[in-house]
């Protein structure tokens, strides 16, 4: 009886141990909130909605003529300020990246004039790799892109999968984190 | 007070519709995030409606016509009211009122209201308490009737000039989320008239008084949406948060994913306002095959399955009939009943484990976090320490000690199951180590305690009886062992966790204090009998008392609302526990006093 009891304790003390054990184990091998990686993941790879959209001389574009480069698409809009104050600075960084991004900017404006006005004024020459679009009805940003408040930015990778959203202007965009991640993402495209 | 002519503002604009005979099974397991956890909608939907009536029956069909029929849902009633006569409502036998009927009960409070929000919450009465309660359940249901609004057919004329200029049709429903499109137009449209002519009405045309009225009723709607966020459906293009419709558009949480996916959502909402099952169906549907892209669907369909298969209730039920059988046996002693009784036991501790395996997997923690969820760990333990009792001794005392403690403890879950039985834990309890640590080993604890109590309580009753129970001593000291082993082991693990979190092994808080207390009886009652100086007839006594102790360390000390346990506080139960310690005490003495005669 003394032997079985001992054997019945021994038991319990290897369950005990060996769920410790494993206790131990499974708290260090997990790695918290694994679902938001995997969202992560499934948005990085999300594909960009395809569209097509005028410039101001009426020419058409579509977002696959930019294949190949890192696109960054700005929704904006002549009256929106922190559009306003971040074009610059957007320009300058579409200057400094001419071989690897192509800056898109669509414009929420009521009509094509207001950007003209305001190109005439703010920006008198583009950077070959940018152009200024017109969102007649706020078909591109609303409808495909739930852009609602400008300004906001997509940044698109070169195979057209989106890889980052911002909103609003509270961004330095000349800074070497954008301009690293822009050479990260061009360098990381399928050749 | 604002708020609610907003709202009801709001409402007025979107038609109404009739909503039967539609499925609801694929909107029930779509995914929402709500308090802190993603959820299937069924879930959310019960939770909400518990909340406002204290039931939660058809909650999906409830939840359909709240969010895609405001204008009914006002009317439907909801809100159930412990005290109606104190708010000037007709007597009413199920005490439900809809929200039509406590809106203006809460108008005419408002300043009182007011006032009561400045005051500390122990002055308030039952009647202020009642109030105060009333009007949070109100602000809850307030956001929810909004939650979809800015996706709904706005019943609302639009000036003739406009509906031209923005191409508006009959075909194509006007909601607020399609006058984001022409906000500036219209803008543009009322500084050109007030510019032109002021802001003097009389000297608007027709076409201008109406596109001016027109434009502050889309601003009163606009400010009505301002701030919903509790009907998180979209899942975000960075990080965790979830978004709500609203916030989509205010916070700049969209993307090209979530804009297709709420095309489906608005696709349900106009079929549902149609009553067209075909297109609700298949919509929903579709919004279901898109939300697996942002929440496992593994776990949203067990969920769901838990919440309409009902484990639990159906594991009472086995272990009712488990009683039964042993009754039956017991008083007949007929072997087929008590068959069925192992049968039935045998069962419901299956049943038990996979409603706790399932509630492992839904939240992804260890069994226990919550108070709830010990009472069900306990229950388990207890029903399968009964089973392995029944099969070593085969006397029908294990069935009866599993099936009676395994049923009475789910019973009294129910009780504190509330809203919501997978709440998210607190900071200081999302830790898994420590949860399948410290907290199983104190619940298995409670667990042996329990059996052991209702062993020595069997003892007594036989010994009053003047039945021979010599055979239930050993096991009943055996048992006691092996609850000072996981009681004793779980309390010194506990000192390590309060060292790790809180910087101090032992602090003698009220919930440290009761697991000492237990671990002390233990001790006690066990050196007393081994040294001989405690007669067996009290050892079992005080064994017996041991549901007493571990009542007072369980539930007890969660009452006194003080200490650094603080997600652990209740209120309420103190009468129904004092009953249970005495009544517990006066039988134990019954029963010692008889036997001993």
């Amino acid at each position: 009886m003394e032997g079985e009891a001992m054997k019945n304790l021994a038991i319990l003390c290897a369950l005990l141990a060996s769920a410790a054990v494993y206790t131990f184990w499974s708290d260090f091998q997990s790695t918290p909130a694994a679902p938001s990686q995997t969202q992560q993941e499934i948005k990085i790879s999300a594909p960009a909605p395809h569209f097509t959209f005028e410039d101001l001389n009426g020419k058409k574009h579509n977002i696959e003529d930019f294949k190949g480069r890192v696109i960054i698409l700005n929704f904006w809009a002549t009256w929106c300020a922190p559009c306003v104050v971040e074009f610059p600075a957007m320009l300058k960084l579409a200057d400094i990246q001419k071989d690897n991004a192509a800056f898109i900017f669509l414009s929420i404006d009521d009509n094509k004039e207001e950007i003209a006005r305001f190109l005439k004024k703010h920006a008198k020459s583009l950077p070959q790799n940018a152009v200024v679009g017109h969102d007649v009805d706020k078909t591109v940003s609303q409808d495909l892109f739930q852009t609602v408040k400008v300004p906001e930015t997509y940044i698109i990778t070169p195979d057209l999968k989106l890889a980052d959203k911002i909103v609003g202007s509270d961004v330095d965009w000349t800074s070497e984190a954008v301009q690293q991640k822009i050479n990260t993402l061009y360098r990381a495209r399928s050749m | 007070m604002t708020r609610i002519f907003f709202l009801i503002v709001l409402l007025a604009f979107i038609p109404q519709a009739n909503a039967k005979d539609l499925e609801y099974t694929s909107l029930a397991q779509i995914p929402v995030q709500h308090e802190g956890r993603i959820k299937p909608l069924d879930t959310f939907a019960k939770t909400m409606l518990y909340t406002f009536s204290g039931k939660s029956s058809n909650a999906e069909e409830w939840l359909a016509e709240t969010l895609f029929d405001p204008a009914t849902a006002l009317q439907r009633p909801v809100f159930r009211i412990l005290r109606p006569q104190a708010f000037d409502l007709p007597p009413r036998k199920s005490r439900i009122y809809s929200f039509a009927e406590i809106a203006p009960v809460l108008q005419i409070r408002g300043e009182t209201i007011q006032t009561l929000l400045e005051k500390d919450e122990k002055d308030w009465s039952e009647d202020q308490r009642e109030l105060m309660r009333l009007h949070d359940v109100y602000i809850l249901y307030t956001q929810l009737l909004r939650s979809f609004s800015f996706l709904l057919p706005l019943n609302i004329e639009l000036p003739a000039s406009l509906a031209k200029e923005w191409k508006i049709t009959e075909e194509k429903p006007f909601t607020v989320s399609e006058y984001r499109r022409f906000a500036q137009k219209l803008n543009a449209r009322v500084k050109a008239i007030t510019k032109n002519k002021g802001t003097d009405l009389e000297k608007y045309s027709e076409e201008e008084r109406a596109i001016v009225s027109f434009a502050m009723n889309m601003n009163i709607l606009e400010s009505a949406g301002q701030n919903n966020v509790l009907f998180r459906i979209i899942p975000p293009f960075k990080g965790n948060e979830w978004q709500s419709p609203w916030a989509i558009s205010e916070m700049g949480g969209g993307s090209p994913e979530a804009a297709i996916y709420l095309a489906t959502w608005k696709a349900m909402a106009f079929a549902y306002i149609q009553r067209d099952a075909v297109s609700w169906n298949e919509a929903g549907k579709q919004a279901l095959a898109q939300s697996k892209n942002f929440a496992p669907p593994s776990k949203l369909k067990l969920e769901y399955a838990y919440n309409n298969f009902h484990p639990l209730t159906v594991t009472m039920a086995l272990y009712a009939l488990a009683l039964a059988g042993f009754a039956a046996f017991a008083l007949r002693n007929c072997r087929n009943s008590k068959c069925l009784a192992t049968l039935a036991l045998a069962g419901g501790c299956a049943l038990h484990a996979v409603s706790i395996t399932a509630r492992i997997y839904i939240l992804d923690r260890p069994p226990v976090g919550t108070l709830y969820e010990s009472i069900l760990f306990v229950a388990f333990m207890c029903a399968l320490i009964g089973l392995v009792f029944e099969t070593i001794k085969r006397d029908g005392n294990g069935l009866l000690i599993g099936a009676l403690s395994g049923l009475l403890l789910l019973f009294t879950a129910i009780g504190f199951g509330g809203d919501d039985t997978m709440k998210m834990l607190v900071a200081v309890l999302n830790t898994n180590f420590w949860l399948s640590t410290h907290v199983l080993c104190i619940t298995m604890g409670y667990g042996w305690c329990l059996i052991t109590a209702l062993l020595a309580h069997i003892w007594l009753i036989q010994t009053a009886r003047g039945k021979d129970t010599d055979n239930l001593v050993r096991p009943i000291k055996t048992l006691a062992l092996l609850s000072l082993l996981f009681t004793a082991f779980g309390t010194l693990l506990g000192g390590i966790w309060a060292d790790q979190s809180w910087g101090r092994f032992w602090g003698w808080d009220p919930k440290e204090n009761g697991a000492l207390l237990i671990v002390l009886w233990l001790i006690w009652a066990l050196h007393g009998a081994i040294s001989g100086h405690l007669k067996r007839m009290w050892f079992i006594a005080s064994m017996a008392a041991l549901s007493v102790i571990v009542a007072l360390a369980w539930f007890g000390v969660n009452l006194l609302s003080t200490g650094l346990h603080s997600y652990g506080f209740i209120t309420g139960v103190a009468g129904a526990l004092f009953a249970f310690c005495v009544t517990e005490l006066v039988l134990i003495g019954g029963l010692v006093w008889k036997a001993k005669r």
